[in-house]
């Protein structure tokens, strides 16, 4: 093994020199490519949507497309109002004045509903009235006195358009779901075109989702419009799963920006701090920063939309990859006398490359382990990472020596650095001493530790709250608990009951049992927030008019019996003037809609949720129709279920391949697996950590794990590295463990430092997701230095006691002589 | 012998010009008429006293599913005034339901439309507000079925000759008159109308009208077409007529009208329209 490794080091050295000869070709050829990345980036797109969590294909998000097509969009943006008193008059006045703005001057919208429009539905003797409530607005006390009794009688506006306690008003905006190609204008005559045919064909304008940009506009529209009209009489709040989603993307975005600038500035200091010189601090930074731009332009390039999480990716690409620039400059600087740039850096790259290039693929698989997520986001920061880390590895193997070679350095000659190091060595070697002398009392006392702690793993619960990754002080997030709390849920599940075939919802049977449904779904109620404030559906609409019909008489709000009425009373009210139908029910009146109001609540929360109306949906219609249950609130929940499996399989792919690699690269299979413990202990603390604590697993923390993994994993094979070539030197443990402390030990904690800082970093962030996952991240890291100078040295002097081979000890110094 | 060949050419070339002139097709004439004077011939034009048809009613929905309603209908010119009674026959749900309508011309007088529910054994009047409204959840409203008042809205020709398989057409462009724009707007829905007039039979073969939204961002247009062209009785009757929905350039709906066992002019009795017919049936 031995030879090979020399043969590889030799082989590094070699390629040293080759780079350092060809150093300006490098550097253009950089530069070149530097440009082209650069040019790719503007078209980068962002996608914050909640379908974008799932993959494009996914069975789930067809569903849904095909729900918006027939129904339009779930999401809803709620206004709402809340003034002394709903039934004044100046209120109503104002809120029509609100309600006929929006609709004059929103973009992108289907719909504007509140208790202006809202319909009203009754009957004289001889005629069927379907209206607007306030078609003429009250002008006396005595008409809103009545105006009042109508509202407060009528349960479809309740829950709705003004709460439970008639103290709040809300106006809804619908935004259209999709958005086609501009107006062409009027002098288009294709109006014509398919006259003779009695099937158009589709449309030539694309079908496009409503962009994340058009989202925006419409939300700071509506925002404008609410600003004029916000006052002491007139309060209004914003809220919604649309303006929800929108500010994430918001807030997350200059999250991103502000970590990305100051992991760069942490790394300067700490890179100062370390060289104390110029080029210690700019080529490493140069290498990191060129690997971000160029996994971002591969993201462009590969027409990759940046989601939720991708927003991590360059503050962890640079913490990453500084690791392995700081190693190999380090090394330089070690080995360069002021005199033969060249020899230095192959010295250098024999000493570093091969661990670096270990560490790098280990990183690199560990992130890859993800790209099979069925979390999109997810896949997408596997692979863009990972391909991030192999691309930082070819410029520090690259670009990194050129630079070198070309830039003008000063040799080492620093004893004051040496001084300041000598506490920190000091510290270090302390703790070689403690895991030599005492290897089974550091693993027991480790072993307990791990053992205590990993109880915690079995409190481990799974979360995705996207409501509460706002601090608990924010507006978006205070707007939309309290909607929540007075217009009972402000998303929606849909469900739709396909009775398969043309006018089956004629069937009397049929809409006993939709009503039926409704009635059983309306009564959920989990105690932990998960309720149904309201459902809508045809069934609802139907008892309207049946009750108009028959002198708006009370006892007449049922389904009537006969097949025959139903058909003409719907006939009826599509004469009337009212193409409400179109919300609830497809044109065939074949599948309806039933819609349940629910409040944000924790999508695992949903998981019962749901499973509680299929069963309801089953037991209600049996075979006699197809039910489907969709809606945003329904993405979520699928969206936990697939992060839950992603973890699974990832985590195992990770830790399998990893530790092949750690077995080839000891060339020791019983030293490789246990290389393996120090790399899995750190995780396992944290994990228990949080589940004692009670922080919850979700999309970020989930990725802990696996950059963990890869980090820990890095100083593990550094360390082993180091170690095996000072003990085939010297035969002595307790030597090569220090020896190894003063060459890769510094280099560890110094990275480590660096690591750890950058996540914690985002404890700056203004979302508590991020804030979580940069403190634990952070920990881990610690965890992982510590096991590493702790575990394995203790694991390592158990494994060679009584091998201290005079033997061996001979014929390694004969080698190392040969080999000086 | 000068003098007789004299008068002799002049009473035949008076006879001639006579002649030519009173035979001159009504085409030539029309060189000279404004957009309001084609508007009005189109009105005026003959669609008999009276019409019995068939009409098949075919929905067409976005995702081309079809819904299909056979009809009988009766309709009786009383001077400007136009009553109709309208039975459907299938499907069998909705059979034996009726529609009975008079469209008065005094526009201060609201029109009468009248639905007759057999399973709720009883008629219910259509809300007179709903001019605009479909027309049995067709794309056509009930200001389409009965027309538009001309007085309410102002015409120019966007082109005075424009060619539609074949067929020489004006191309006329109407907007509601200002000091009416509320009234015809909560009438018929429309701020704009492009109306495309046959000039040899004075039929409009086309429209495309501009309907309001209270969205203001949802730009609605309708579009009407005529085929099947062909004189009944010696009147000009086309017996295919369509009206598709589009929003924002997208067709949400379509309708389309289909004439057939078409008889005008031919005993259609007063008694028929009237709401005791309704429940009644057809004669």
């Amino acid at each position: 093994m031995s030879k090979i490794r020399a043969r590889i080091e030799t082989g590094m050295e070699r390629f040293g020199e080759f780079v350092f000869d060809k150093r300006w070709f490098v550097i253009v050829f950089t530069i070149l490519l530097t440009a082209f990345m650069m040019s790719r980036l503007p078209q980068l797109k962002f996608d914050m949507s909640t379908e974008g969590f799932l993959h494009e294909d996914d069975p789930q998000n067809l569903v849904y497309s095909d729900f918006k097509a027939q129904f339009g969009k779930d999401e809803m943006i709620i206004v709402m109002i809340s003034p002394k008193d709903v039934f004044d008059l100046k209120f109503l006045h104002k809120l029509k004045g609100l309600h006929d703005e929006l609709e004059n001057s929103l973009p992108y919208i289907k719909e504007v509903r509140s208790l202006i429009n809202a319909r009203k539905t009754t009957g004289t003797a001889d005629e069927l009235l379907v209206e607007d409530l306030m078609e003429t607005m009250p002008k006396s006390e005595e008409e809103l006195a009545a105006f009042k009794q109508y509202v407060v009688n009528h349960p479809i506006y309740r829950n709705l358009l003004i709460s439970e306690d008639g103290s709040f008003a809300t106006v809804i905006i619908e935004p259209v779901a999709y958005t086609s190609a501009e107006d062409s204008g009027e002098g288009d005559e294709n109006g014509f075109d398919d006259f003779d045919a009695d099937d158009s064909s589709e449309q030539a304008p694309d079908r496009q989702v409503l962009t994340n940009k058009e989202n925006a506009e419409l939300i700071a529209a509506v925002s404008n419009i609410l600003e004029k009209y916000n006052d002491d009489s007139f309060p209004l709040r914003m809220s919604g799963s649309p303006v929800v989603t929108s500010y994430l993307k918001f807030v997350m975005q200059g999250d991103m920006k502000r970590f990305t600038g100051l992991a760069i500035l942490t790394i300067a200091i700490f890179l100062f701090i370390i060289f104390r010189r110029f080029s210690g601090v700019i080529l490493p930074l140069i290498i990191v920063i060129l690997s971000v731009i160029y996994a971002f332009a591969l993201i462009s390039i590969f027409g990759v939309s940046i989601k939720i999480p991708t927003v991590i990716l360059p503050s962890f690409l640079l913490a990453i990859g500084i690791g392995a620039s700081v190693h190999l400059v380090a090394m330089f600087y070690h080995v360069y006398r002021g005199d033969n740039k060249k020899a230095a850096i192959a010295d250098a790259l024999g000493h570093s490359g091969l661990p670096i290039v270990m560490t790098s693929l280990t990183t690199s698989i560990s992130l890859a382990s993800f790209a099979t997520a069925k979390v999109a986001p997810i896949a997408d920061i596997g692979i863009f990472a990972s391909l991030g880390v192999v691309m930082s590895l070819a410029l520090t193997l690259l670009l990194l020596p050129s630079l070198l070679a070309v830039v003008p350095i000063k040799p080492t000659i620093t004893p004051d650095q040496g001084e300041r190091l000598s506490r920190m060595d000091r510290v270090l070697l302390r703790s070689c001493d403690l895991a030599v002398d005492h290897p089974w009392r550091v693993l027991i006392i480790s072993g307990l530790i791990v053992g205590f702690l990993s109880v915690g793993l079995l409190r481990l619960e799974f979360s995705h709250d996207v409501l509460r990754w706002y601090k608990k002080q924010s507006a978006v997030r205070q707007n939309a608990e309290l909607i929540d709390e007075k217009m009972k849920g402000s998303l929606t599940v849909e469900i739709v009951i396909d009775t398969g075939v043309e006018n089956g919802l004629y069937e009397p049977e049929t809409m006993h049992k939709l009503d039926e449904l409704s009635k059983k779904i309306s009564r959920y109620d989990d105690k932990k927030g998960v309720f149904v404030g309201k459902t809508m559906s045809l069934a609802d609409m139907l008892k309207e008019i049946h009750q108009a019909l028959n002198e708006n008489r009370d006892d007449y709000y049922v389904i009537p019996d006969d097949l025959q009425l139903i058909a003409q009373e719907f006939l009826l009210f599509e004469n009337s003037g009212s193409n409400d139908f179109e919300d609830v029910v497809d044109s065939q009146f074949r599948k309806a809609r039933l819609t349940a109001k629910v409040p944000w609540s924790d999508s695992v929360s949903y998981v019962s949720f749901i499973s509680s109306v299929r069963s309801d949906a089953a037991e209600t219609f049996g075979d006699s129709a197809s039910v489907t249950i969709t809606g945003l609130v329904v993405l979520l929940m699928v969206a936990v279920d697939a992060m839950m499996q992603s973890m699974a399989t990832s985590y195992t792919i990770a830790f399998v391949f990893i530790t092949i690699l750690m077995v080839i690269l000891i060339g020791d299979v019983k030293l490789g697996l246990i290389s393996m413990i120090p790399n899995i202990v750190p995780i396992v603390i944290t994990m228990g950590i949080m589940g004692w604590v009670g922080i919850n697993l979700d999309m970020f923390s989930l990725l802990i794990g696996s950059i963990a993994i890869g980090l820990a994993v890095d100083d593990t094979i550094h360390y082993l590295h180091n170690f095996k070539r000072y003990y085939l030197r010297s035969g002595d443990v307790r030597e090569a463990v220090e020896h190894t402390m003063m060459t890769a030990g510094r280099a560890m904690l110094v990275t480590s430092i660096v690591l750890t800082t950058g996540f914690w970093l985002f404890m700056f962030s203004s979302m508590n997701n991020l804030f979580n996952f940069g403190l634990l991240t952070g920990f881990t890291l610690i965890f992982a230095f510590l096991a590493d100078i702790l575990i394995v040295p203790a694991i390592l002097t158990l494994l060679t006691k009584g091998k201290t081979d005079s033997t061996v000890h001979e014929s390694n110094r004969l080698s190392t002589e040969q080999h000086n | 012998m000068k003098f007789v060949n004299l008068s002799t050419r002049l009473i035949c070339m008076a006879t001639i010009l006579f002649t030519v002139a009173s035979t001159l097709p009504a085409g030539l004439e029309s060189a000279e008429l404004s957009a309001l004077e084609v508007m009005q011939a189109v009105e005026n034009r003959d669609d008999g006293e009276t019409m019995i048809s068939k009409l098949t009613m075919i929905l067409i929905d976005k995702k081309k599913h079809k819904r299909v309603r056979k009809i009988m209908g009766f309709r009786k010119d009383y001077g400007k005034d136009v009553k109709s009674i309208n039975f459907f026959l299938s499907p069998p749900k909705i059979k034996n339901t009726s529609f009975l309508s008079y469209d008065w011309d005094d526009e201060n007088k609201e029109d009468d439309n009248w639905l007759y529910l057999p399973a709720l054994r009883k008629d219910k009047r259509i809300s007179a507000a709903g001019k605009k409204d479909p027309f049995m959840g067709s794309d056509f409203s009930y200001s389409d079925m009965n027309g538009l008042e001309l007085i309410d809205w102002q015409y120019r020709f966007k082109k005075r000759s424009v060619k539609i398989k074949g067929i020489d057409c004006w191309a006329i462009e109407g907007v509601p008159k200002k000091e009416r724009a509320d009234k015809v707007i909560e009438e018929t829905g429309y701020w704009k109308t492009e109306t495309w007039v046959r000039k040899d039979i004075f039929m409009a073969i086309r429209s495309k009208l501009y309907v309001v939204e209270e969205v203001k961002s949802n730009k609605k247009i309708k579009y009407f077409m005529v085929g099947d062209i062909t004189q009944i009785q010696g009147i000009w009757t086309a017996k295919k007529l369509s009206m598709k929905t589009t929003k924002n350039k997208r067709t949400e709906h379509r309708t389309i009208l289909l004439f057939d066992d078409i008889v005008y002019n031919q005993g259609v009795d007063d008694a028929l329209f009237n709401r005791q017919q309704m429940k009644i049936g057809p004669p």
